[in-house]
């Protein structure tokens, strides 16, 4: 039952427990959902094939129908690459459509040179889509979410009021009509030609946006919905892939719009409006976000249904609102969801029928069974400091100069100069309030300094954007796990391979051999090898920040910031995790500076310490040091001697 | 220390079950704190002590045989309600309203227990009197461990029977800390129960009359605060 | 184009106070609700229209007199309100939390419920009122006539942001919503019945829209397409004006009406593009909004 329809029920237990045991033995299980996806293809298959072969079967009414399903499926389809795969809303995306209807017919009918052959206009409107796309992208990306729907909406309505009031050029309400493409297009001669041009060229679009959603860049697409900060993290310049997926949805949302006046003749300012577009989410919606196909066929079901449901009632919005209502409470995963859900439950019929034993998916068994690999890492009172004192090691591979941010009246870094030595493991230590993250932001980029400089590798780094410093080889952890949550500890890892090499902006095909290899060495290496499969949000906490540090070699970084690496670990995994980063630091040759509140931790694996109080560094220095000194004591340490009694 | 004069006892929790969405993460657990007596919850990250704690206030899902505050039977009573019955949550990671000040922080609570006790604002600024310097200030502008004086000041003027803590010492400096196990001490000598969670045993070990261990969702081990110290007990349940 | 005298200038924008100070009534709502419920109310537009409707039948049945005028805006400010209650309690508790497509798809079919509804009772053409007796006529500007009924609607405007703030700066109600605004859960935690805070928010909200829509009757026709029209609007000043800010909806309602008044003197069929000219100016200065926190 969705959880929705849970919490529907729930003033009702005895009707939701009467659901529970109708729907109980029917309870499909994941592996049959599986099975049930190839079953789904072939189901694509056969409508596909269907509406291909339309107009054999069905009646001019319908074809026409089918013909308007087609635009406003495509226009669909293209929207979804934004609302799915990159997890943008876009309230306005018929203005795209708008503009590439207008690019076909407008010259048309003002018998402008050249362009007044509309199939020619029409192979031009993807580069309408695309240059529109582009500079209304570059407007509406000033917002995030939120703002960025409310962006598009406002986009819409301002093309849409051009398209209305300019009646000289537009039509308004009018519109421009009568445009025939050609003789072999001729709606009353060759009705079914026509059709079938519209077929053929939607066709071979939803194959081209198939490929693309299927490739290295739609991978990156999805990493950038799962969690945008990782995907910064990860190499990504997550604004310009936002962008690119902007106007690929609207060049074929304009592609729509020119094949929606080549198949209707006409077009005017009534069918561009913001019903246009909200139809566009409507159908997106009816049918299924998750799945390729299913804006198609919420745009089929809508045009289909609605059509007889107008002539029925003048209440015909209400209905289609309560559709939309019900379909969003109740069934979310859409149309094509529910033909998969009814598919998976006679997967499982059928398999308990035959009596053949649940087959458990490949990652689940792995996690579950005592596949817990073993890997030998140091354990904690074996590892010595390794390199000695810093001093005179050469020039520090970071350095931090006269470091200043302030908040309003706060100031939470002071004038802050330190350096990293190259292959130094480096604590920062200091109360609550001490300026450690917000020093950590300023290095690796999610803020500016308002004074100071920070230098990688005698370059200047300052203020860079996270993406061009993990180019530099410099990897960052956070405090709260930060991961592709809801893809496999396998995909996480080489998205994040293939986004540092640039691999994520090819369109089509897949990551080669050498990523995938290289992917499965490294969750080796950290111990998770079993746990490939599984996804990141299942993982257990300890196994999730072994799986970032993956991630922070997958993107080859030399360099390894860690914000509180053993916050909200238990003592053993803290154990673990601080061995686990001594290993990885001593094995690739890695430089570390790392952020803890455990002084276990600190005195166990760090080479150097710096401590910092009320945003200014208060000593620095070995961990002896350190631990000798009065003032960090009174600062900081407090009873840190009776800790080291019990231990 | 606790009280055994007849009185009930401040929580007593029957066969809890609780649950995130479909997944079951507190099975069938019994569970007892006496008036004035403080008692820890310890156990890994992820071993379900949180979810206890949420499921006790009503935050989280849950069935239960039974769950009694002070005798009274509440498994049944929305979240909100338990709070004015006596049952104060301090939530992990010292959370407050930053844009009230500390003043509008403390007087937004409801209640209408008395839980043996009188605690009004007077008492709050009393027994902290750093809040009391900062009444006008904005919550935002507190640092960790006055942020965290308040939020268990806001619990206490719900004046409650039972104060329940998750994680009070994460991201604590370790002085700051010292006075809140101080101030906590102070309250279990009045007459209120505590159940605080806990994964830094040192911490709780201070406070706590008597510890359970939680694996996994279920109690593993129960007994007095001195027998949990022994480092044995402690490797077994937050070790691998 | 631009050929306008003083006394036209001074008039129009006059005329935008007044459009604004309307829109001020709706965007008010609109942003307290996001504030505290953390949703965004696609629906909020319809809930004016429906005070505008309810306004016209009243009307009809009551007339316009100069005390009657004011019962029959309490009235019908008072049904969306109790509309607005149904609203909440039924089908927005269940999707808060939910993710952002499932709350403006939700809210958004309500629109389309609305208008159907609204179709068939009053039919598609459009509806108008008369006027008060105390509101009738105009008043002389410069060289120019400005309506009684815009300064009606400025002081309006005026009470109720006064009302607003008073509200959530001097009362424990105030406090509490302001509180939900930071952490409902927490809030819960102190012992606050958070749900029934929610729904009383909702109602002032729905309350100020309807009388958005009652208000609106004095202006002119009555149509189908005030919904929609007005939901644009009012997210453009809200967006302008700062997600959550009371005081960024007021500048920003006002700011927007003469926006758009001065859009019907310069470009009358594209007086929008002004608006969103405006909004996108803002926006690339300040992304958060006029007084939105940057959080």
């Amino acid at each position: 039952m969705t959880e929705i329809a849970q919490q529907l029920t729930s003033g009702f237990p005895g009707v939701r427990k009467g659901i529970q045991r109708v729907l109980g033995p029917l309870h499909a299980t994941p592996a049959a959902f599986e099975a049930a996806n190839r079953a789904l293809w072939a189901f694509a298959a056969a409508v596909i094939a269907i509406v291909g072969l339309l107009p054999f079967i069905a009646g001019q009414g319908e074809i026409l129908l089918a013909q308007q399903a087609i635009y406003l499926g495509l226009l669909a389809l293209s929207l979804n690459l934004l609302v799915n795969t990159t997890g943008l809303i876009s309230f306005g995306h018929a203005m795209f459509f708008a503009l590439g209807a207008y690019l076909v017919a407008i010259p048309f009918v003002q018998e402008v040179p050249v362009l007044d052959q509309p199939l020619f206009a029409f192979a031009l409107t993807p580069l309408m889509g695309a240059v529109s796309g582009f500079v209304i992208g570059l407007i509406v990306f000033r917002g995030r979410e939120l703002y960025f729907a409310l962006l598009t909406l406002g986009a819409a309505s301002l093309v849409w009021a051009v398209a209305h009031g300019w009646q000289g050029l537009t039509g308004g309400t009018n519109g421009q009509s009568g445009v025939f493409a050609a003789e072999w297009l001729n709606p009353f001669m060759h009705p079914h030609q026509l059709y079938w041009f519209v077929f053929g060229m939607a066709l071979i679009c939803t194959v081209i946006l198939y490929v693309i959603t299927r490739s290295p860049f739609g991978d990156a697409l999805r990493g950038i919905r799962e969690n945008r900060r990782r995907a910064e993290f990860a190499g990504l310049w997550v604004k310009r892939y936002e962008l690119t997926a902007f106007v690929i949805a609207a060049t074929f949302g304009s592609i729509a719009g020119g094949l929606a006046v080549i198949g209707e003749t006409q077009i005017n300012s009534g069918q561009v409006d913001w019903q246009r577009s909200a139809l566009a989410l409507i159908a997106v919606l009816i049918g299924g976000t998750r799945y390729f196909l299913g804006p198609f066929v919420g745009a089929f079901f809508y045009l289909f249904v609605f059509d007889w449901v107008i002539q029925e009632t003048v209440l015909w919005d209400t209905v289609l609102g309560l559709v939309v209502l019900g379909v969003a409470l109740l069934m979310p995963s859409g149309i094509v969801g529910m033909i998969h859900w009814a598919l998976a439950q006679g997967a499982t019929l059928l398999g308990r029928v035959r009596h053949v034993p649940e087959a458990v998916p490949a990652g689940v068994a792995a996690a579950g069974g005592g596949g817990r690999e073993q890997v030998h890492l140091p354990r904690l009172d074996e590892v010595k400091a390794r390199a000695p004192s810093p001093d005179g090691a050469g020039p520090p591979v970071l350095e931090l100069k006269g470091l200043t941010k302030a908040f309003g009246g706060l100031v939470a870094v002071n004038d802050v100069t330190l350096g990293v030595q190259k292959g130094a493991i480096h604590a920062l230590i200091g109360p609550n309030g001490a300026g450690k993250t917000t020093l950590f932001n300023l290095v690796t980029g999610l803020m500016k300094p308002d004074g100071g400089q920070v230098v990688l590798d005698g370059q200047e780094i300052t203020g860079s954007a996270p993406w061009r410093l993990v180019k530099r080889g410099m990897g960052r952890s956070f405090q709260q796990t930060n991961l592709f949550w809801a893809l496999s500890s396998r995909e996480n890892v080489t998205l994040a391979g293939a986004a540092v090499h640039g691999t994520t902006t090819k369109l089509y095909g897949t990551y080669g051999e050498p990523l995938r290899a290289k992917a499965g060495e490294l969750l080796d290496q950290v111990g998770l090898g079993a746990f490939g499969g599984v996804a990141a949000a299942e993982l257990s906490h300890g196994d999730q920040r072994s799986l970032e540090i993956a991630t922070a070699l997958a993107v080859e970084a030399r360099f390894l910031l860690l914000d509180e690496p053993t916050a909200g670990l238990s003592p053993a995994e803290t154990k673990t995790a601080a061995a686990l980063i001594r290993k990885i630091a001593d094995e690739e040759d890695l430089t570390v500076l790392f952020v803890e509140h455990d002084m276990e931790v600190v005195f166990g694996i760090a080479d150097w310490i710096t401590v910092m109080h009320q945003g200014s560094v208060l000593a620095e220095g070995t961990p002896e040091a350190i631990r000798e000194n009065p003032d960090c004591r009174r600062a900081y340490l407090g009873d840190l001697d009776e800790d080291e009694g019990e231990e | 220390m606790s009280a055994r004069d007849g009185r009930p006892a401040a929580l007593d929790v029957g066969g809890l079950n609780a649950f995130y969405g479909k997944s079951q993460v507190v099975f069938d657990l019994d569970l007892r704190v006496e008036p004035g007596e403080a008692v820890a919850i310890l156990g890994r990250n992820g071993a379900g002590k949180t979810s206890i704690l949420m499921a006790i206030a009503g935050v989280v899902t849950s069935r239960a045989g039974a769950i009694r505050l002070a005798g009274e039977e509440i498994s049944n009573v929305p979240s909100f309600k338990r709070v004015r019955k006596g049952l104060s949550l301090v939530p992990s990671g010292s959370r407050a309203f930053p844009n009230l000040t500390v003043a509008e922080n403390l007087a937004l609570v409801r209640s209408a227990s008395d839980g043996g006790m009188r605690w009004t604002v007077e008492d709050a600024y009393e027994t902290f009197p750093r809040l009391e310097e900062l009444q006008d200030a904005s919550a935002g502008t507190l640092s960790g461990g006055e942020r965290q004086m308040l939020a268990v000041a806001r619990a206490m003027l719900a004046r409650p029977r039972l104060l329940m803590l998750d994680e009070p010492s994460e991201g604590l400096a370790p002085f700051v800390l010292k006075e809140i196990a101080a101030r906590l001490a102070g309250l279990a000598e009045q007459g209120l129960g505590i159940l605080l969670a806990e994964q830094n045993h040192r911490f709780a070990l201070e406070v706590a009359d008597r510890v359970y261990f939680i694996e996994k969702g279920a109690v593993a081990w129960e007994g007095a605060a001195g027998t949990a110290a022994d480092p044995e007990v402690i490797g077994r349940y937050l070790a691998v | 184009m631009l050929a306008y005298t003083l006394s036209e200038y001074v008039v129009q924008i006059i005329a935008g106070l007044g459009t604004g100070a309307v829109l001020f009534l709706i965007a008010s709502g609109l942003t307290l609700v996001f504030g505290a419920l953390r949703i965004i109310n696609f629906a909020h537009g319809s809930l004016y229209m429906i005070g505008a409707y309810v306004t016209v039948t009243l009307e009809a049945a009551l007339g316009f007199g100069n005390w009657i005028f004011w019962v029959v805006l309490l009235l019908a400010s008072l049904v969306v309100a109790a509309g607005g209650v149904i609203m909440e309690v039924l089908f927005f508790r269940p999707i808060y939390g939910r993710p952002l497509l499932t709350q403006l798809l939700v809210t958004f079919a309500f629109v389309l419920i609305i208008q159907g509804i609204i179709r068939s009772f009053y039919g598609a053409p459009t509806r108008t009122t008369d006027v008060p007796p105390f509101l009738e006529g105009s008043i002389g500007v410069l060289d120019g006539r400005v309506p009684k009924y815009q300064f009606f609607f400025m002081g309006l405007a005026v009470v109720v942001a006064v009302l607003l703030w008073a509200l959530l700066y001097r009362t424990g109600l105030g406090r509490m919503v302001r509180a939900a605004v930071s952490d409902p859960v927490l809030l819960g935690l102190a012992g606050v019945n958070v749900r029934l805070l929610f729904t009383a928010v909702f109602v002032i909200a729905a309350f100020f829209a309807g009388l958005g829509g009652a208000s609106r009757t004095l202006q002119g026709t009555v149509s189908l397409d005030l919904a929609v029209d007005a939901i644009i609007l009012a997210f453009v000043v809200v967006v302008i004006g700062g997600l959550g800010s009371l005081s960024g909806a007021f500048i920003a309602a006002l700011l927007v009406g003469v926006s758009e008044a001065l859009g019907i003197l310069w470009v009358p069929q594209a007086s929008l593009a002004i608006v969103f000219a405006v909004l996108v100016v803002v926006l690339a200065i300040r992304p958060q909004g006029l007084r939105g926190s940057t959080a």
